[in-house]
């Protein structure tokens, strides 16, 4: 079986997030936690590459052993993968222009193996028109700390880009008990 | 056709198409150039000719950026390559000789500058530490031209060599570097000075043996 692969951007995105996010005296501590692979590589990362994904959940690991597994944390997360929505690309930019919500939560798996190699899959249930709300699974996705907090954040981050008010993710199945569940289930609403 | 022509379901296929033809932009954006727009030429539609020639675009990029990675590979190669025989270089220039038990030599040939005296004192002062040397000989045959600056690197390695214990002889001063050298009033009074490589040799030698 292939190793699971992540493009470039989400990990130099994350590592940009955390050494932004936190004083210097923190972000270096989560540099401390990291392997020297991974920080060799992060020095040099290109965004359309792709590296193994394991990279990104040492990433997370180290925050959550630096910052604690507490709401802050998760919070992070969160904010995290909204602003790996807030693109400064022309043509992301020009997609939010077109984009409904309805037709974001049918493309979401498009945004995910743009971002991911063999592993995991987003699957969106049959939407009512006009009920403002979906469901949708992440499958596959075992052992992938944290992801599903970060992707609750993309969502919400492009969700909330849509100029759309009341903007709702919940997530079921992780846990800082069980970080990297099988599957994901999300429920999405917006008004 | 007008858009206002459009019925709801022509124009929320037409939003789709473009939302997914900007998705594929947007990887293309990020720099991923094998990304393809969908063209489905089993329905006639008007946004097919032009999606058919933006991955022929595409393509075309991405082969120029291959082409531009190999020859960037290939140039960090070279350099590589020039990097690692430059320091062979550097590492030939500064031979140091174990000419006798207690005895090193380092024979200078060329043009002395900051660099290449700084690694020849490194080298040397290792050497005397590892060997653990008492006499040192820096002969400088093969030096044409000396300049206060290379007089001043020998003084600094002298001065080294004396910290770490151990004498330190200047031989192969030539007719005319010792002219420069007196003309330019320049002081070699810290180091002994011998007149050949043999002449210091037979001098250490009957030292060691006493």
């Amino acid at each position: 079986m292939e190793e699971a692969m992540i493009r470039g951007h989400v990990l130099g995105h994350t590592a940009e997030f955390y050494r932004s996010r936190y004083d210097q005296g923190t972000a270096a501590r989560i540099d401390g936690e990291l392997s020297i692979e991974l920080k060799l590589m992060l020095d040099s990362v290109s965004r359309a590459e792709w590296y193994p994904r394991r990279h990104l959940i040492e990433m997370l690991n180290a925050i959550t052993m630096v910052r604690g597994a507490n709401e802050g944390t998760y919070a992070d997360f969160v904010r995290c993968g909204s602003t790996l929505a807030d693109t400064k690309d022309e043509f992301a930019k020009m997609l939010m222009q077109v984009m409904t919500p309805e037709l974001f939560l049918k493309k979401l798996h498009r945004f995910w193996t743009r971002d991911h190699q063999d592993s995991g899959a987003f699957e969106l249930e049959p939407v009512t028109p006009g009920d403002r709300s979906a469901r949708l699974k992440l499958r596959s996705v075992k052992h992938y700390d944290h992801c599903a907090i970060l992707w609750m954040g993309f969502m919400q981050g492009v969700l909330g880009q849509l100029g759309l008010a009341g903007v709702s993710v919940i997530q079921q199945g992780w846990s800082w008990e069980n970080p990297g569940p099988q599957d994901i289930a999300y429920e999405v609403k917006w008004s | 056709m007008n858009v206002d022509d459009l019925t709801t379901e022509q124009l929320d296929d037409l939003r789709e198409r473009v939302v997914d033809a900007l998705i594929t932009m947007s990887e293309f954006e990020i720099g991923d150039y094998s990304t393809q727009f969908k063209v489905d030429f089993r329905k006639r539609h008007v946004l097919n000719g032009v999606f058919a020639s933006m991955n022929e675009m595409i393509a075309a990029f991405g082969a120029e950026q291959e082409q531009s990675s190999a020859f960037r590979a290939e140039l960090e190669r070279k350099l590589l390559i020039v990097e690692k025989q430059r320091a062979a270089i550097r590492e030939l220039s500064t031979p140091i000789i174990e000419l006798w038990e207690g005895v090193l030599c380092l024979p200078v040939v060329g043009i002395m500058d900051t660099a290449r005296s700084t690694e020849m004192t490194n080298s040397l002062l290792q050497a005397i530490v590892e060997k653990k040397t008492r006499y040192t000989i820096i002969d400088i045959t093969g030096i044409e031209v000396m300049d206060t600056r290379t007089v001043d690197h020998f003084m600094r390695m002298a001065k080294s060599i004396r910290l770490l214990g151990a004498e330190c002889a200047l031989t192969g001063i030539s007719p005319h570097i010792a002219q420069t050298v007196v003309h330019m009033g320049l002081e070699l009074d810290d180091v002994v000075t011998h007149r050949s490589l043999r002449d210091a040799l037979a001098y250490y030698v009957s030292r060691i043996r006493t």
